[in-house]
């Protein structure tokens, strides 16, 4: 006689994005602009990664650490680094979509030389990422940037993850094969000349 | 922080005759355990040590005491004290967002199990799963004689909230 018996067992991944504008004269940002408490969508490839080490028979990993202590974002702009890619390239973090400019790709892809607007602010200051502790099931990332260019800006989407890497190619995208989450219906919010932009994004394992 | 622990999956039981016709199927609730769920969050800032439930999977399937630093899926009789066991497991299906592993072992005698345990690094000194992943209760006694075969097969799925 064979008895089987089959279990399913669902784990959910769920983020929450603590959005805040400060001014910079605003030391202790005790009194924020602009407030928004939003949840994230997490990507498939974040997903797929934790699924893997559920069941992988490897002896370690390393492949999801995303802390801001290695490899983070150096810069809030694109800038104009006069190649296919931007400064950032390769970089990992936080970034916003912008309605304007913080940047600039050039290159020739064969029909002569071509340039590209870049629209991320990069989220590179004020950065902390705590172990989580003993019990916990969720880890938190910390970044802000400052806006300091004369023109406001509105902010109207959130990415967190890896390998950044717009180009010439594709200057819209930020982490297209290692995003871990994004919020994508973000009600759009300005920041103007000297405002900081605050993200405090938490991930659960419910 | 709210807990968001959604709705716990199901257990479906089966038990298939040796000519392979099904007779019981049950079903019931299971949760997963903070062990892992600690270590998924730590895997996205540290590099933390694997915790699969296959690193160094149990391989023997003859009722046999669990295998120390070894990893699957254990059952416990319904003696006092508790007698454990491990399955020999392995994985029989995997995608982006689930796996399956299995449980096998063969009866030489009469046991009685009332439970299953998934995790990562049995420790025969604490008696437990350094990441323990989930555990289950059975609906009723599984009562094995000499010849059975028990089969458990424990399917995890993750996905965006």
């Amino acid at each position: 006689m064979i008895y089987t018996y089959t279990r399913t067992t669902p784990i959910e991944v769920f983020g929450e994005v603590d959005i805040k504008v400060f001014d910079k004269e605003d030391l202790v940002q005790m009194e924020p602009k602009v407030s928004i408490l939003t949840e994230n969508d997490t990507a498939p490839y974040l997903l797929e990664e934790l699924n893997k080490l559920m069941f992988g028979n490897t002896s370690s990993q390393s492949s999801i650490q995303l802390t801001t202590d290695t490899g983070w974002f150096t810069d809030r702009y694109a800038g104009t680094s006069g190649e296919t890619y931007t400064t950032q390239d390769g970089k990992n973090g936080i970034v916003a979509h912008v309605n304007r400019t913080t940047g600039y790709v050039t290159g020739d892809l064969g029909g002569g030389v071509e340039t590209e607007a870049i629209g991320h602010f990069y989220l590179f200051q004020g950065l902390s990422t705590p172990n989580p502790g003993s019990t916990d099931k969720h880890v938190t990332w910390t970044a802000q940037s400052e806006w300091d260019k004369e023109l406001t800006a509105t902010v109207n989407g959130l990415d967190i993850g890896k390998d950044y890497n717009a180009g010439l190619i594709q200057p819209a995208t930020t982490f297209d094969q290692e995003e871990f989450a994004s919020v994508e219906n973000l009600s759009p919010f300005d920041i103007e000349e000297d405002d900081i932009l605050k993200v405090t994004w938490t991930m659960t394992i419910g | 922080m709210e807990d968001r622990v959604i709705p716990s999956g199901q257990v479906k039981i089966e038990v298939i005759k040796a000519n392979g016709q099904k007779f019981l199927e049950l079903e019931g609730p299971n949760a997963i355990h903070l062990d892992v769920k600690h270590q998924m969050a730590s895997a996205c800032v540290l590099a933390t040590g694997a915790f699969g439930v296959l690193v160094s999977a149990f391989d023997n399937d003859t009722f046999t005491t669990p295998t120390n630093g070894e990893s699957g899926i254990i059952i416990r009789d319904n003696a006092s004290p508790v007698n454990l066991y491990e399955m020999q497991t392995s994985l029989i299906d995997d995608n982006t967002t689930d796996f399956t592993v299995k449980g096998v072992a063969r009866a030489s005698q009469n046991y009685t199990i009332v439970s299953a345990i998934l995790g990562h690094g049995w420790s025969t000194g604490v008696t437990d799963f350094d990441t323990r992943f989930s555990d289950h209760d059975f609906a009723s006694n599984i009562s094995l004689v000499d010849g059975d075969q028990l089969n458990v097969t424990w399917k995890i799925t993750i996905a965006n909230s």
